[in-house]
């Protein structure tokens, strides 16, 4: 009796590999998490000794934020925000900041908060607002994962605001060439009927949590976008454990092996499930 | 009658694997909201190999550790995403 040795015992079910491909056997599993691990923590490295090879590349300028922000105030009856400078340079200020200190969050390291780059630019407010977004292509994309999110679709189409300031910036973050996207609302404080010194400042209370990042006029044209080669990296090992289930399948009900083990059908559904998600995901990132 | 129940337990796997893909596309891309997700989908998934093998008489450890190494693998994939 010949037996299948060597690269097709990894496809095919036979004597030598107790009737289950190779690739399905535990130990090669686990190489396959093993390698991909590997893989991602090659990538971080190399990010990280050649900062700028590796970035998501983007085509977002602040005038298109405004204008889908403004769309978007329109289509709940909303009325458009007016672009404000300081407000942009605010944006600014807060973009670069997270570059300077390498942060992706709402409080720098250093103690700052976002309100703090609404008083540096001396814009007096009564509300405001910030959303932060990263990583995104489009400014389409931005403005849809903002409003997918409850909180970032508070300050889009909060009435309170009446004036805007978009940062676009592109940089390095964590290592990875990036577009940072900064949203700032504002409603000055001289917007308002003359009220009396002592009325209690409506900040602390409006403000919304959502934070999400504009990006910069300066298209990135980046080629190795590390989202791009993670997903290859997984789309090839997916496809090399779908092929070798489908083998593994048609050979044994051909040969009408009974065996123990974990039902091939099963594992195809939930790969296949993996492999559309990774085939359809999107980068960008809110917060 | 065994047919249609096995049919029917493939059936409930995939629609649970569908709803998983569709959150994971449509949540917002806020973290821990989808890794979140990941982590419920392929806890499912263990926990519906070890109702289905039971049902069908063969449930072993080795059977159980088989999909658990395929749900990490499809969790790590996933993360990697996020």
């Amino acid at each position: 009796m010949r037996r299948n040795r060597g690269i097709w015992s990894f496809f095919i079910p036979n004597q030598s590999n107790n009737y289950r491909a190779r690739f399905l056997h535990l130990p090669v599993l686990s190489a396959f998490i093993f390698f991909f691990l590997l893989a991602q923590t090659s990538i971080s490295l190399f990010a990280l000794s050649r900062p700028a090879v590796l970035g998501y590349s983007s085509q977002i300028t602040p005038e298109e934020i405004v204008e889908l922000t403004n769309s978007e105030r329109e289509e709940h009856g909303l009325s458009p925000l007016s672009l404000n400078m300081s407000l942009n340079e605010a944006a600014l200020r807060k973009a670069a900041d997270m570059f300077a200190f390498d942060y992706w969050a709402h409080k720098s390291p250093t103690g700052r908060e976002p309100w703090d780059f609404f008083r540096e630019v001396n814009y007096d407010y009564i509300y405001a607002g910030e959303n932060l977004a990263r990583d995104f292509s489009t400014p389409e994309t931005v403005v849809a994962a903002w409003m997918m999110s409850p909180s970032h679709k508070d300050n889009i189409i909060n009435g309170q605001y009446q004036e805007i300031g978009v940062a676009v910036v592109n940089g390095t973050l964590r290592g990875v060439e990036t577009t940072l996207v900064v949203q700032l609302f504002g409603t000055p404080v001289n917007s308002l009927p003359k009220v009396k010194k002592e009325a209690p400042a409506l900040v602390a209370s409006s403000v919304s949590k959502g934070e999400t990042f504009l990006a910069t006029r300066n298209p990135s044209s980046k080629s190795l976008s590390p989202l791009l080669i993670t997903k290859r990296v997984a789309i090839f090992i997916l496809g090399v454990l779908l092929g070798a289930l489908l083998v593994d399948k048609i050979v044994v009900e051909k040969k009408k092996v009974a065996r123990l083990c974990g039902d091939n059908l099963a594992h195809i559904s939930f790969l296949v499930a993996v492999l559309v998600t990774i085939l359809l995901a999107r980068s960008g990132v809110i917060i | 009658m065994k047919r249609k129940n096995i049919v029917g337990d493939y059936l409930i796997l995939g629609v649970v694997l569908a709803i998983g893909v569709m959150l994971f596309l449509f949540l917002p891309p806020i973290k821990y909201k989808k890794e979140v997700g990941v982590l419920a989908m392929a806890a499912f998934y263990v926990f519906w190999s070890i109702w289905f093998h039971s049902k069908k008489g063969d449930l072993e450890i080795k059977i159980v550790l088989e999909y658990i190494v395929i749900a990490v693998l499809g969790v790590v994939l996933l993360l990697s995403l996020i």
